[in-house]
């Protein structure tokens, strides 16, 4: 098993607010690692830094074995990850095929907008507009070109908010496909289920700080579930914070 | 070879996208013929009108289409996460940029053309062919300034204010540099202010092809142009870095 992602205490700051605090975290290739946290915890300011799609401060940033130096992400690099944005949208007057005709432009060896098309079962919708389908469409729609490029580390951002039951079943199957194929993926979530369903490997994200992380069975411990284990850490980490700021 | 495929896809789709909003082009396209229709051929008031009229309402109807694409598509773009997408994945920045002056260019080239039928046909405007060409070519080519101004002010402001904006900066900067109305007919410091203007130098060059410019040098009209364009670039540039923070 490889590293695919290897963070060492990696800072962000947006002026004086800290939104990522000494973050380490690594993803082994065929595993699913889970980013459990709240709204606001720093779970996309992550995603964003490791993308490059912003500055930040690191020891160490490593991605799919290249060492990065700055924000700076290359075309090469760029071609082996897939991403799907939490607010992830596409041109609202251009159709699903053609949506996925020019995202499969983009990589070298990427599928076709035949292929996803057939793959995802999206005949139905592949002639309508993105603006007119609904959001459990969108969604599968983002996913199909998040993994356009075969990608060997994709990043899913709370990918299934706003989908219905049946849509979220679908989309955890396809994400099992793809950790069945070797890839790596980094999902963030706030759905306990949905890290219980698809992680190997869980990490806890709060206030910006990695409370805790390990495999599935670590993370769970002594606790009866996750979303107790969860519970627990994050009840922890305020009660902390609190007396630390009363000393203060 | 993979990467030309990145740019026509690109700029095939930007184009695509941008046919299907009428919103966009039927008032992008109309407005300057309509406006080329009132003054330049209902209110045609001297031998010399129509021609003169046709270079300037040319000139304010291949601006329009430059800074509104690139303002409210790239803000809208920005807003939606659309661009940050994009910016994942391998396609290169320059081919979003690109694909957005070529539909530009489509665009503008529709409007220069069918202003050059209209007033053939309906106010007998005769140009010697290499007339009708250069015409052509300035006009497409000058409008690079404004759509790196339509550019800055996509990546500065929100899809809800960009069109305004456009329309605040676009409007007076016509009618200050002599689109509306013939510059020597208006208070010299109007003059003044639109020697600062790029639409000025834009369709001075435009002018001097049937010798109704000014009569300034061309060569001032390209270096201010060009200069304007490379310090629109750099602040763009900058902005860019800008958005990484």
């Amino acid at each position: 098993m490889t590293l695919s992602l290897n963070i060492k205490n990696l800072n962000k700051s947006y002026g004086n607010k800290h939104a990522l605090t000494q973050v380490n975290l690594q993803a082994n290739s065929g595993e699913v690692l889970a980013v459990l946290g709240k709204n606001g915890a720093g779970k996309t300011s992550l995603i964003q830094s490791v993308l490059g799609l912003h500055t930040y401060q690191a020891d160490c940033l490593e991605i799919l074995g290249e060492k990065q130096a700055n924000h700076t992400r290359s075309q090469h690099l760029k071609s082996r990850i897939g991403v799907m944005m939490q607010v992830g949208s596409l041109n609202a007057s251009l159709k699903v095929y053609e949506q996925l005709d020019l995202f499969s432009s983009y990589y070298p060896t990427g599928l076709s907008a035949e292929k996803l098309i057939e793959k995802f079962k999206l005949e139905n919708i592949a002639q309508q507009k993105f603006g007119k389908i609904s959001g459990g469409q969108r969604q599968q729609v983002l996913f199909a070109i998040a993994v356009t490029g075969n990608p060997d580390l994709l990043f899913l951002d709370e990918p299934t908010v706003g989908m219905d039951i049946e849509a979220r079943f679908q989309l955890w199957q396809q994400v099992e496909q793809a950790k069945a194929v070797g890839a790596s993926i980094v999902l963030t979530t706030h759905y306990i289920e949905e890290a219980e369903r698809l992680a190997d490997r869980v990490a806890i994200l709060s206030d910006g700080s990695i409370l805790k992380q390990g495999t599935l069975q670590e993370v769970i411990g002594e606790h009866d579930s996750l979303e107790s284990a969860y519970l627990e850490f994050i009840t922890q980490n305020r009660e902390t914070s609190t007396s630390e700021s009363t000393h203060a | 070879m993979h990467n030309q495929n990145i740019y026509l896809k690109e700029s095939y789709y930007d184009l695509l996208s941008l046919w299907r909003t009428p919103a966009f082009f039927l008032p992008a396209i109309l407005f300057p013929v309509v406006f080329y229709v009132f003054f330049g051929i209902v209110f045609n008031m001297s031998s010399g009108h129509a021609e003169y009229m046709l270079v300037s309402y040319a000139c304010f109807g291949m601006m329009g289409p430059s800074m509104f694409n690139y303002a409210t598509a790239v803000a809208s773009d920005r807003a939606h996460g659309w661009l940050t997408l994009k910016r994942t994945s391998p396609m290169p920045l320059s081919a979003y940029i690109v694909a957005k002056f070529f539909s530009s260019l489509v665009f503008a080239a529709c409007i220069a053309l069918i202003l050059f039928v209209v007033s053939a046909v309906f106010a007998n405007v005769q140009l010697w062919p290499w007339q009708w060409v250069s015409l052509f070519i300035i006009l497409l080519l000058g409008t690079l300034p404004f759509a790196l101004i339509g550019l800055l002010l996509g990546l500065c402001l929100s899809d809800k204010a960009a069109p305004a904006l456009v329309n605040l900066i676009y409007l007076p900067m016509a009618f200050l540099s002599g689109l509306w109305m013939p510059i020597s007919i208006l208070p010299d410091f109007v003059g003044t202010i639109a020697q600062w203007l790029p639409a000025y130098h834009y369709s001075q060059l435009a002018h001097a092809v049937i010798g109704t410019d000014q009569g300034q040098s061309l060569l001032l009209h390209v270096t201010y142009l060009v200069a304007f364009s490379a310090a629109m670039l750099a602040v763009v540039a900058w902005r860019f870095q800008r958005m990484s923070k």
